[in-house]
């Protein structure tokens, strides 16, 4: 088989093979990879004359093999993953059979797929980027097929001019183009990259996972909250099984429920301002929120106060959230609060008894449960504790533990240790998972709160109503006031051993704006690009048709479609190159596709007159009127003296003859 | 004007038997105001058809056989000293009369075909400081004989280009030359239908008649092809485009139509465009004649 491409176009294909793999490396098998990067040497070495072609068989058993392999391997994986890795596999496999310009085709077509695919999992900035490098280096490689006499310079132009004139379409395309639902089920399991989980053990935490990954970015209309009040609840743990915070089923029922829809009858008084969240996709149903929160967006409030999407989080989405001062409707029984003082062995009183000793104590002394919970908290602050990202680990009694050895922890450390107190004291009292805090980005125009600001905090039931408790405000104030990092006693902690983080380097200047600028493009691209959906088109549109009066809506849907549809059959049909026949021709063609098979072709040379003179000696019972229609044809077309009236008598008549002619050859 | 027509072709039939496509050519030539040029073996029948063509047409004609020691002199005319008169005195020749039949034409020389050359094409000779106009209508009707035979200069392209059309005889049918054989065929005299003031009423009826834009880009296409195509070593020239059309005109005045169409020029075709292509080379023996393959390769209906 000689070698249809050259050493430019290999080293291109191959290397844009490369990036795609390594776009989609989180995505795919690990076997799928090795798969590829075999199938890639082989054809590299099929290029340099080390091995030769293989025959079809052999390549349609590797590949039947290949995908037996694979769909086993990830069958459980979910309809879009299956997908993804057998797109993949054909992608790879086609080095087996890169044999003529089409191959090359078909390669680069699915590689533009496969970029596509990239961009359903990856919707920053950064990651668009690379995926459009790919992409313009997939459209090289036809460059570099097509237009191989040009040299790499000239096809990079040549590229560049292409990608440049096709850009106002692109932004047409963009702006108008209808945003469809996607029509897959996105895979949910091993994606929860939230830096919550809705269940905590302090006890077994030695080190909290940092991540500087983006949780959402919150933007105010109006004022926006001090650090104190930036308390973002995502999810409330009310069970303690001795060891482990987690959610109770009652809590749990209410979730699916509000996934459904249906939810609690609630009033929201007294609106206070309102805000907008771009959420990144961590493929459940959190939102977080300021209490108390209201969204349009499909999502409904919980009893506990917090937020739930109706779908999954699974692309980076924008909730418009109103933030009310009270919330009215949720009934707070003695009954139902009696969960919230519940704890596992409460009846043994067996566990922590030095907690319970020194409560006990406290209580004896006749003071006040509230006032012990405030000693509490004095003690955390005046006594010994420390705030520590790397705390020790706990021993069985993990309480007695942490208030009276090891005393350094973090949030849930002190939130944990605070609710047993009050669940001892027979106050009902809960946890709250979510996020303090949040960084302004340098124009105060919006707030990134990443993973590493989730927080855990308290609410008790007082006076009718449930109170916030931050224990770890006591501990270490930093924290609710500034940050994550001004709260660690030893910054070395912060983020360490996340060398590639920019945000690891926040102490360098030039690292620190890099990492700025590059969030603030990070927030406009999810705010005008991501999340540019149905909505935004409509209000786009809107404010264009205000300004057009007699333009509304249904009037633009339908100049548009009369648009594309004439823009289609003018691409189809192409006027300006098809030939202008006259009316007589058109006759002629019609009574020829009739009889050209069955009867006579006309040679290329043959006027029409001869074609009906040598038809009708072919088709007796036609010759009269097959004479007549070369007369009156030779009439209509050439002779130039016939008014026009003249020439419309004769076209009708030619007309009628036609289809005579038409019925006679039937015969 | 067209039974008289009809009555010449009957009459031009009669004379020479089974060849009504080149009798219509020749007086379709005739009618076109341009040269014929028959081509074809001895005794086929060409000088019977000039006589007849020019006696039929009630014409006046002078025969000249064409012999390789022939002057231009022999042809024009000569002055020559009048005794009495004391000067020179032009004497004419057979150029001076409505039609020439130029018999075996490529039996002379070179110069005396040239000495046709201005009396074809101006339709006027000038000797001695003198110019003399020829008459009108004047044609020449030249017979030739195929180069390959023994004694003939073959006609240059310049002068082949002046012959509006060059026809072929060929041999006549088998029942047409039993005919002859047998007697029983009496060729009646050939008398005059029309006389020399109805031709000329006749040619000015042919250039009355009209071609459309269709039918001349369909010319046009032909001669364009023969100036593309590579098979075509001598493009076809303006004149030829000329003549084209007006031999095109005359064979849709023969038809009895007042336009033309792609029939009337494929009909003249290779009469008109047969010698021009094929130049001095002269007519394939065998083969599709290149006027034919030009023809299959223009599509009239474009």
């Amino acid at each position: 088989m000689p070698e249809f491409l050259t050493r430019q176009s290999l080293s291109l294909i191959v290397f844009s093979y490369a990036l795609v793999i390594v776009l989609l490396a989180d995505q795919v098998n690990a076997v799928l990879i090795i798969f590829g990067v075999l199938c890639a040497a082989w054809r590299i070495a099929l290029f340099t004359g080390r091995v030769t072609a293989l025959n079809k068989i052999i390549t349609n058993s590797i590949s039947v093999v290949c995908i037996a392999i694979i769909v086993l391997m990830v069958y459980k994986l979910g309809v879009l993953n299956i997908l993804v890795h057998v797109i993949l596999l054909g992608f790879s496999l086609k080095f087996l059979e890169l044999k003529s310009v089409r191959d090359v085709h078909f390669f680069v077509n699915t590689g533009l797929v496969l970029v596509a695919v990239f961009l359903v999992f990856n919707h920053t900035i950064l990651m668009a980027s690379a995926a459009t490098v790919v992409a313009c280096l997939l459209l090289m490689i036809l460059l570099s097929i097509h237009g191989a006499a040009l040299n790499t310079k000239s096809q990079l132009k040549m590229l560049s001019k292409i990608l440049v004139l096709s850009l106002p379409l692109a932004i047409i395309l963009f702006l108008v183009l209808p945003r469809l639902p996607s029509m897959w089920q996105m895979p949910l399991q091993n994606k929860a990259t939230t830096g919550l989980t809705d269940s905590v053990s302090p006890g077994s935490i030695a080190e909290l996972s940092q991540s500087s990954a983006l949780a959402f970015r919150a933007s105010f209309n109006g004022e926006p909250p001090k650090g104190q009040a930036r308390y973002w609840r995502v999810l409330t743990l009310d069970e303690f099984d001795g060891k482990t915070w987690s959610q109770s089923s009652s809590l749990k029922r209410e979730e699916r429920r509000a996934r459904r829809g249906q939810q609690i009858e609630y009033e929201l008084i007294d609106k206070q301002s309102s805000y907008q969240l771009i959420l990144e996709p961590h493929y459940k149903h959190y939102v977080p929120s300021l209490d108390f929160a209201y969204s349009s967006n499909d999502s409904s409030l919980l009893s506990d106060f917090s937020l739930r999407s109706i779908d999954p989080v699974y692309k980076r989405q924008a909730f418009e959230i109103e933030q009310y001062k009270q919330v009215d409707g949720f009934v707070n029984t003695a009954k139902s609060l009696q969960k919230y003082t519940q704890l596992p062995n409460k009846i043994a009183a067996i566990d922590n008894p030095k907690t319970r000793e020194w409560i006990d104590n406290k209580l004896a002394a006749g003071i006040d449960k509230y006032t012990i919970l405030e000693q509490l908290l004095t003690m955390f602050n005046k006594g010994d504790f420390r705030y520590t990202l790397k705390p020790p680990l706990l021993g069985e009694q993990q309480i007695d533990d942490f208030l009276f050895s090891s005393q350094a922890g973090f949030c849930v450390h002190y939130a944990s240790t605070y609710l047993y107190v009050a669940r001892v004291l027979d106050v009902p009292a809960r946890m709250v998972a979510g996020y303090l805090g949040g960084e302004w980005d340098n124009s105060n125009e919006f707030l990134s709160v990443r993973q590493y600001d989730a927080h855990a905090w308290v609410e008790i039931w007082k006076d009718k109503q449930w109170v916030r408790v931050d224990p770890t405000a006591y501990v270490s104030p930093e924290r609710v006031e500034q940050g994550i990092l001004q709260s660690l006693d030893d910054q070395s902690e912060f983020l360490s051993g996340q060398y590639l983080s920019l945000r690891h380097w926040q102490n360098n200047q030039l690292f620190n704006q890099l990492a700025n600028f590059l969030d603030r493009a990070d927030y406009f691209w999810a705010v005008w690009v991501i999340n540019y959906d149905n909505q935004k088109q409509l209000e786009i549109l809107k404010r264009l048709l205000s300004n057009i009066p007699w333009l509304n809506l249904s009037m633009l849907i339908l100049l548009l479609l009369f648009l594309g549809a004439t823009i289609t059959a003018l691409w189809i049909f192409k006027p300006w190159q098809a030939e202008k026949l006259s009316i007589e021709d058109r006759l002629f063609n019609k009574l020829y596709e009739k009889v050209t098979e069955k009867y006579l072709t006309r040679s290329k040379g043959q006027t029409v007159a001869d074609y009906c003179k040598t038809l009708g000696e072919l088709k007796v019972n036609a010759q009269s009127s097959l004479l007549k229609f070369a007369t009156l044809y030779n009439q209509i077309k050439y002779q130039a003296s016939l008014t026009s009236s003249q020439k419309s008598l004769l076209i009708a008549e030619l007309v009628v003859l036609r289809k005579a002619i038409s019925k006679q050859c039937k015969r | 004007m067209h039974d008289k027509i009809a009555k010449i072709l009957a009459q031009l039939n009669a004379v020479l038997l089974g060849k009504e496509r080149q009798t219509k050519l020749a007086l379709v030539c005739l009618l076109a105001d341009g040269h014929l040029l028959i081509e074809d073996l001895p005794g086929m029948g060409k000088t019977t058809l000039a006589g007849a063509l020019a006696r039929t047409l009630g014409l006046d004609y002078q025969r000249v056989q064409f012999t390789s020691d022939m002057l231009p002199a022999d042809i024009l005319g000569v002055s020559i000293f009048d005794k009495q008169l004391q000067q020179f005195t032009f004497h004419q020749g057979p150029v001076f009369t409505q039609v020439l039949l130029a018999d075996e034409i490529n039996r002379a020389s070179p110069k005396t075909q040239s000495a046709l050359l201005e009396a074809m094409e101006e339709r006027k000779i000038s000797i001695d400081k003198h110019t003399y106009p020829l008459s009108d209508p004047f044609f020449v009707i030249a017979t030739q004989n195929p180069q390959d035979q023994a004694g003939t200069f073959p006609l240059p392209e310049s002068q082949l280009d002046r012959f509006m059309m060059r026809i072929e005889l060929g041999f006549p049918s088998k029942d047409a030359e039993l005919l002859m054989l047998k007697g029983q065929y009496q060729p009646q005299s050939t008398e005059a239908i029309i006389d020399s003031l109805q031709l000329n009423e006749m040619q000015a009826a042919v250039r009355t008649v009209q071609a459309s834009d269709a039918v001349l880009h369909y010319l046009i296409r032909l001669i364009e092809e023969s100036r593309y195509g590579a098979e075509y070593t001598n493009a076809l020239s303006p004149r030829c485009s000329k003549v084209l059309l007006s031999a095109a005109k005359a064979m849709a005045f023969i038809e009895q139509r007042d336009y033309v169409t792609p029939e009337d020029i494929q009909a003249v075709f290779a009469a008109v465009t047969d010698h021009r292509l094929n130049g001095v080379n002269g007519f394939k023996k065998g083969g599709q004649a290149l006027s034919q393959t030009l023809l299959s390769n223009v599509d009239p209906l474009q």
